[in-house]
């Protein structure tokens, strides 16, 4: 397993992609309604706080921080978000993760050392998107081909509520799809079941003027990092530095 | 000059200048996103307080709104309310009723987040007790008191963090006592978090918080604290009448008193739920009338002073209630005191110089009004004093009851208010919205000639247009008949002020015009107006 998992990292390193790392403290994946000189448009963004650390280093650029294209991002998923799962049917079939098995969760709280990833309408104006916005899972691709991503929230005296679950779409609260609000702002447990580089696609889509559908679709990617790998992640964090200054 | 616009238009807002002023806080929020924030600038030092953002971009300081905690009051909407399920003994036993504002975004609830806006490298970053120069920077956030009537009544609060794979990160709760563990021991500069927030029985909750953090340039530790207020409703779910007549100055009021629960409901603040009589085909209620004060400790749409002063001891001649009308189907009686099927004549009047008891009789289920007169010398003018009761029908009835009630009360045809969109008596409001505003008084028969005070209107003495929510009909989520305000400056486009739409400043969003010091899902509420606008125009909707 061991000998897997520095293959899969290894496997990363030598990826094309020239993606920054997002290692820690407050981003959002966002949608924006905005003008980048075609005309408006939907814009499927990263949006990354002031303190978020981004290739090792704040993104800075107070109070707004910095909008990111998908692309340009990886997430990664620290060593410290590695628990346990339980028994707890819900969980088990939400997360596709069965008892005692591992589970990689960037948590709906704010853990210092771990990006606290939100997902954010907050930049659509509720007089022209009246209907707020959906978010919908597509295609999940994981490290191993047959790992399990999932989001859910914890909250209050309820029980988990899933949203996406690539291993049960039918417990999910809409199929796999996420209703938000315009104006709106939430955080979530994104569960991955397996270390490695993941790549999850969302789309969004919502009624301009409640009668004009826009829609956009990106890419995230995740790098789930397994214990043993801390050296590596390092070492990853330092290149991606390396690569954004260049 | 502002032109205010409702279904009633301006002869509600003429009415507007004989109101009496509210009691209320400037910010009483029932929904939104907002957080508890804490400032710390090195020339200005500590500012604890809530905020909230213009634009909802949390991630976006420049456009952060501060609201004056002293003229702050977080309510919790119909949607906290739950039933504790195991786990939770650190807020109150499994199965208890509970209102808890939560971690996660509910458009029905509060979202209320944790805020630290500080700079990097201000304070030292804390592990355990220590501390050191590395990171942002921590403060510390701590619960020292809980105070008012909620506690008072053995009310317990909580503040935690839900898990992922279940289990909660208690930091705050009341419940074994309150000492130095109750903190949120480290909260980031920049931070911006969610927590659960949980109170276990009505009332108010004075929450005296301490945020604290170790200054890296000096060594030295500072430290500030602020009170928050927060209000669990009362149910307003009676299932007896136990009537109190107050008189103060010129003013009158009918309130009814739950000596269970140490609360007094003021006009239209309660609804009594008559059961099945055992006797016959009817519904009744234990019933008593009195004109004694009432001295509780949570007031609801009415005054302390204004309770305190009972008919019988601010009035030199004692005082009678005269039944002037039943709206309701059927017939209603309290023993030889009234009895509306002979009709009602000055006869159907109780003698309030010593308490009267009986039971209150329903021959027909329904929803009923009483509409009663002072009769005293002193006793002219004066608005009429009602109290509402259903029977056969539950506390929370749907639009179908309420349509067949009132067909059946004026005898119309089966089916007459049963379209929601129609209109029967033409007065502008559809039946949806009159179902709305049913314990507003408004009706969907005849016109509205007395409830003024509580449908919908501009106070210019407020600034503030004021109606009267029933959360009991309208708990503010997206499954039931919702009743939103909406804004316009031409009259042709509109745009809607709800929990659907949280990016608004709040000056001119929802807010309270309650009197007392509770509230129940009967609630007086305001649109704040604060500058007024120059032109602009508001109504309120159903949809």
């Amino acid at each position: 397993m061991r000998i897997k998992a520095s293959l899969l990292i290894i496997g990363s390193l030598i990826n094309p992609s020239i993606a920054a790392l997002y290692s820690a403290d407050h981003g959002d994946i966002g949608i924006a309604y905005e003008d980048e000189g075609d005309g408006p448009e939907f814009f499927l963004h990263y949006h990354l706080g002031e303190n978020a650390i981004l290739d090792g280093s704040p993104v800075g650029n107070a109070p707004d921080g910095e909008e990111f294209e998908p692309g340009d991002i990886t997430t990664v998923v620290p060593a410290s978000t590695q628990a346990t799962m339980g028994s707890t049917t819900v969980l088990n079939t939400g997360t596709g993760v069965a008892d005692g098995s591992p589970i990689w969760i960037l948590p709906q709280g704010d853990n210092p050392g771990v990006p606290f990833l939100g997902i954010a309408a907050e930049e659509l104006d509720a007089s022209l998107f009246p209907g707020g916005v959906t978010f919908s899972l597509g295609s999940v691709t994981s490290p191993s081909g047959s790992g399990h991503f999932s989001l859910w929230q914890q909250s209050g005296i309820s029980t988990p509520e899933f949203f996406f679950s690539t291993n049960s779409p039918g417990d999910t609260t809409a199929g796999n799809e996420l209703n938000m609000n315009s104006g709106a702002h939430d955080h979530f447990n994104y569960g991955f079941s397996e270390p490695g580089m993941w790549e999850v696609e969302l789309s969004v889509s919502a009624m301009l003027n409640g009668t004009d559908l826009l829609t956009d679709t990106e890419t995230f990617s995740f790098q789930v990092v397994p214990e043993p790998s801390t050296a590596l992640l390092g070492a990853l964090g330092a290149l991606g530095l390396l690569r954004r200054r260049r | 000059m502002q032109v205010i616009c409702n279904n009633k238009s301006l002869f509600l807002s003429l009415l507007a200048l004989v109101s009496s002023p509210s009691s209320a806080r400037e910010f009483e929020l029932i929904y939104g996103h907002h957080g508890i924030q804490t400032d710390y600038d090195p020339v200005d030092g500590w500012n604890l307080g809530l905020s909230y953002n213009l634009n909802n971009d949390f991630n976006d300081r420049t456009q952060t709104r501060r609201l004056p905690v002293d003229q702050l009051t977080l309510i919790a909407p119909p949607l906290a309310k739950g039933i504790l399920p195991d786990g939770f003994t650190f807020l109150a036993d499994p199965g208890e009723t509970v209102w808890v504002l939560p971690q996660a975004f509910d458009s029905a609830n509060h979202f209320l987040g944790m805020r630290v806006l500080a700079d990097a490298g201000i304070f030292q970053t804390r592990v355990g007790d220590n501390y050191s120069n590395i990171g942002r920077g921590t403060i510390s956030f701590a619960l020292k008191s809980a105070t008012g009537s909620g506690p008072d009544r053995g009310g317990q609060f909580a503040q935690w963090e839900s898990l992922p794979l279940g289990g909660n990160e208690v930091y705050l709760t009341t419940r074994d006592g309150i000492d130095e563990s109750d903190e949120i021991p480290t909260l980031p500069a920049g931070a911006h978090s969610h927590f659960n927030w949980a109170f276990s029985k009505p009332g108010n909750y004075f929450l005296e918080f301490e945020v604290a953090g170790r200054l890296r340039a000096s060594g030295e530790d500072t430290s500030h604290r602020q009170t928050f207020h927060f209000q669990v409703p009362h149910s307003g779910e009676l299932t007896e009448i136990n009537a109190s007549l107050c008189h103060l100055d010129q003013d009158w009021a009918l309130a009814l008193r739950d000596p269970e629960n140490g609360v007094l409901y003021g006009p239209r603040r309660a609804l009594v739920v008559a059961a099945a009589s055992a006797e016959d085909d009817g519904f009744s209620c234990p019933c008593s009338f009195d004109a004694l004060g009432t001295d509780f400790p949570d007031i609801v749409g009415l005054s302390a002073d204004f309770a305190q002063s009972g008919a019988a001891s601010s009035l030199t001649d004692p005082a009678s209630l005269r039944l002037t009308r039943h709206t309701g189907p059927g017939e209603v009686s309290f023993g030889t005191h009234f009895q509306t099927a002979d009709g009602l004549t000055d006869a159907d009047q109780i003698d309030l110089t010593n308490a009267v008891t009986g039971n209150l009789k329903f021959t027909e289920p329904g929803i009923h009004t009483l509409t009663f007169q002072p009769i005293h010398p002193t006793a002219s003018k004066v608005p009429p004093l009602v109290i509402r009761c259903v029977a056969g029908i539950g506390f929370q009835h749907s639009f179908a009851d309420w349509a067949d009630s009132y067909e059946r009360a004026y005898d119309l045809p089966s089916g007459s208010l049963a379209d929601p969109s129609g209109d029967w008596n033409g007065d502008g409001c559809d039946h949806i919205m009159e179902f709305l505003l049913d314990s507003a008084g408004a009706d969907p028969v005849r016109d509205n000639p007395d409830s003024s005070h509580f449908l919908p209107r501009y106070d210019l003495a407020s600034q503030r247009f004021t109606f009267f929510r029933d959360l009991t009909k309208d708990p503010l989520d997206e499954a039931s008949p919702n009743l939103l305000l909406s804004d316009s400056s031409d009259l042709v486009n509109w745009r809607t002020l709800g929990p659907k739409n949280r990016g608004r400043p709040l000056e001119y969003a929802e807010s309270g015009a309650e009197e007392g010091n509770a509230v129940s899902p009967f609630i007086r509420r305001s649109l704040l107006l604060s500058p007024v606008p120059k032109k602009w125009f508001f109504r309120l909707i159903a949809e």
